[in-house]
């Protein structure tokens, strides 16, 4: 056994190059830029821990179980019984029907329009670069607006109720999917591809042949995925007056029934919950 | 009848593969293309499809000049040439019989096979062509749970769908075990000797490469250094192929190399 490691200073250590000697001959494995990384990332956390504001940070939980007490009190709300509670809570499923059908039809609009841009955006089908890098941007671009604001802007041109916020989540789930699309089709084996090309099939048929069947599980997984988030977006959509459960939040919220807050925020908790369950179950059984 | 005059091919990159090859293959042959790795086999053979266009010469498949080819007319072209990939290339998630329907595909307008829309007698077709592979029974099994000798007669029966002239093989039992080579290659022989279809395939293993093809092509960086009968290969043919005389392990590539590329 005459192989060693080369001794090194603490210092050295950290920062420097390791060298072994095997049987005479030296190998050195490079610098590690893990210790570099890590201190860049403890100053950038040094230097922003200063904007965080302490001085007159004080935490009301007083008021937090007051709001919490009112929540789930129905004598001293709008509901006056628990009877009262329960029904208001039973009519709530309205809201949440349409919620869900707003939430389905723009996932299902936004998957249909993804599905052609993602194909346009891919490098490895489209291979023009004049002709992906722009979808690419576009796609991006309508990323970087904020679904709120899409719920507003729509609200201008389709007015109050459930068609701002179908427009809003399609918009949302076109861009999102798109994204998570691409990247899965420029990681797809192209050699299936390959062969449909040399076998006479256009780019067209090709795709459909080679690529749609390693597609389809992983692209409706992201679907269902995109529709969880729609169904939690969704609440705050119907806040800025795109219909659903969220407006009956923002109701509650603004004629101060607390109670009724409460009955929403329970009916909303279980109805994540549920479609959590649902859409992880069957994720499952594509993989 | 495929006609090599003057062709050459360089890359984008600058690399230049082919160079100057003449060539003539006639109908119902069976050819080895051998030589080192990188020395041009994979280009010639993906020139006479268009896979890879050539850069100069010209090149002709039954009588059409290929190189000046496109879109559609291009597409009828490669309908009449099956190819078969090292790596099979079959779409494992789908079933055995859509695999060899793929062959059907350029037969049809793009809004049959958006639609699985192919008819029963191509269906039909099909399965008769799994059958001459001997896999008639794997149909409607996935791809991914055949094994690699299953999977490259898969491909075999996708070419034969196609209904071609010609078969091009990429190195087609590279990742195949020395049993199922054999059998794999037994599949090529009859395939050229029953239906009569030409047969060009790239070999890395030079024994059977002698054993199977009537007409070997030797190659050596891009350029055509031997084309004769097998019959009449020597030591002194394969120096000049391989640069050096091979040892007895070398002549039927060893089985370690072949797992390593899996």
């Amino acid at each position: 056994m005459n192989s060693k490691v080369e001794s090194r200073s603490l210092l050295q250590k950290i920062f420097g190059k390791k060298s072994y000697i095997v049987n005479g001959k030296t190998i050195v494995k490079p610098r590690s830029k893990t210790p570099l990384i890590v201190l860049i990332c403890l100053a950038v956390f040094i230097f922003f821990w200063q904007f965080i504001p302490t001085k007159n940070l004080t935490l009301k939980f007083d008021q937090l179980t007051v709001l919490i007490k009112k929540m789930f009190d129905p004598s001293s709300g709008k509901s006056q019984t628990w009877d009262g509670w329960f029904s208001y809570m039973w009519e709530l499923r309205r809201s949440v029907g349409e919620t869900l059908k707003m939430v389905l039809i723009g996932t299902l609009a936004g998957a249909v329009i993804a599905l052609p841009f993602s194909i346009i955006a891919a490098q490895n089908v489209s291979r023009k670069v004049w002709l992906y890098q722009p979808v690419r941007l576009f796609v991006n671009f309508i990323r970087t607006i904020p679904t709120v604001v899409l719920a507003v802007v729509a609200m201008f041109f389709c007015g109050l109720g459930a068609l701002p916020g179908i427009v809003s989540i399609t918009i949302f789930s076109f861009g999102l999917l798109t994204k998570m699309l691409y990247e899965i089709i420029e990681t797809v084996d192209m050699g299936p591809f390959e062969a449909l090309e040399a076998n006479g099939a256009n780019k067209l048929q090709a795709f459909k042949m080679a690529i749609v069947p390693q597609l389809l599980p992983v692209f409706l997984g992201y679907f269902i995925y995109t529709f969880e988030i729609n169904v939690r977006a969704s609440v705050i959509l119907g806040y800025v007056g795109a219909g659903g459960i969220g407006a009956e939040l923002d109701n509650a919220m603004s004629n101060m029934y607390y109670d009724h807050v409460g009955a929403v925020v329970v009916v909303l908790f279980f109805l994540v919950l549920i479609i959590q369950g649902l859409t992880s179950y069957i994720r499952g059984k594509l993989a | 009848m495929i006609k090599f005059i003057n062709v050459g091919k360089t890359y984008p990159n600058g690399f230049q593969a082919l160079r100057a090859v003449n060539l003539e293959i006639h109908d119902g042959e069976f050819v080895a293309i051998i030589g080192l790795s990188g020395a041009g086999k994979s280009t010639l053979l993906r020139t006479i499809n268009k896979m890879h266009p050539i850069t100069t010469g010209e090149l002709y498949v039954n009588d059409s000049d290929i190189s000046k080819l496109k879109g559609r007319k291009l597409r009828l072209v490669r309908r009449n040439i099956g190819m078969i990939f090292q790596s099979f290339n079959l779409v494992k998630r789908s079933s055995v019989l859509n695999n060899v329907l793929a062959g059907r595909v350029a037969y049809h307008s793009t809004f049959v096979s958006l639609f699985n829309l192919f008819p029963a007698k191509d269906k039909l077709l099909a399965l008769q062509c799994l059958d001459k592979m001997g896999i008639l029974d794997k149909a409607f099994v996935r791809a991914d749970q055949l094994s690699g000798g299953q999977q490259q007669r898969v491909a075999l029966a996708r070419a034969l769908a196609q209904e071609p002239k010609i078969i091009l093989a990429d190195e087609p039992v590279a990742s195949l075990d020395p049993i199922t080579t054999i059998a794999v290659m037994n599949d090529f022989k009859r395939i050229n000797e029953d239906m009569g279809i030409t047969i060009i395939a790239n070999m890395h293993h030079v024994d059977l490469a002698l054993q199977y093809a009537r007409r070997i092509i030797g190659i050596k960086a891009g350029e055509i250094v031997y084309d004769g009968p097998s019959s009449e290969v020597n030591e002194e043919i394969l120096i000049s192929i391989y640069g050096r005389a091979l040892k007895e392990g070398e002549i039927l590539g060893n089985v370690e190399e072949n797992n390593e590329k899996k």
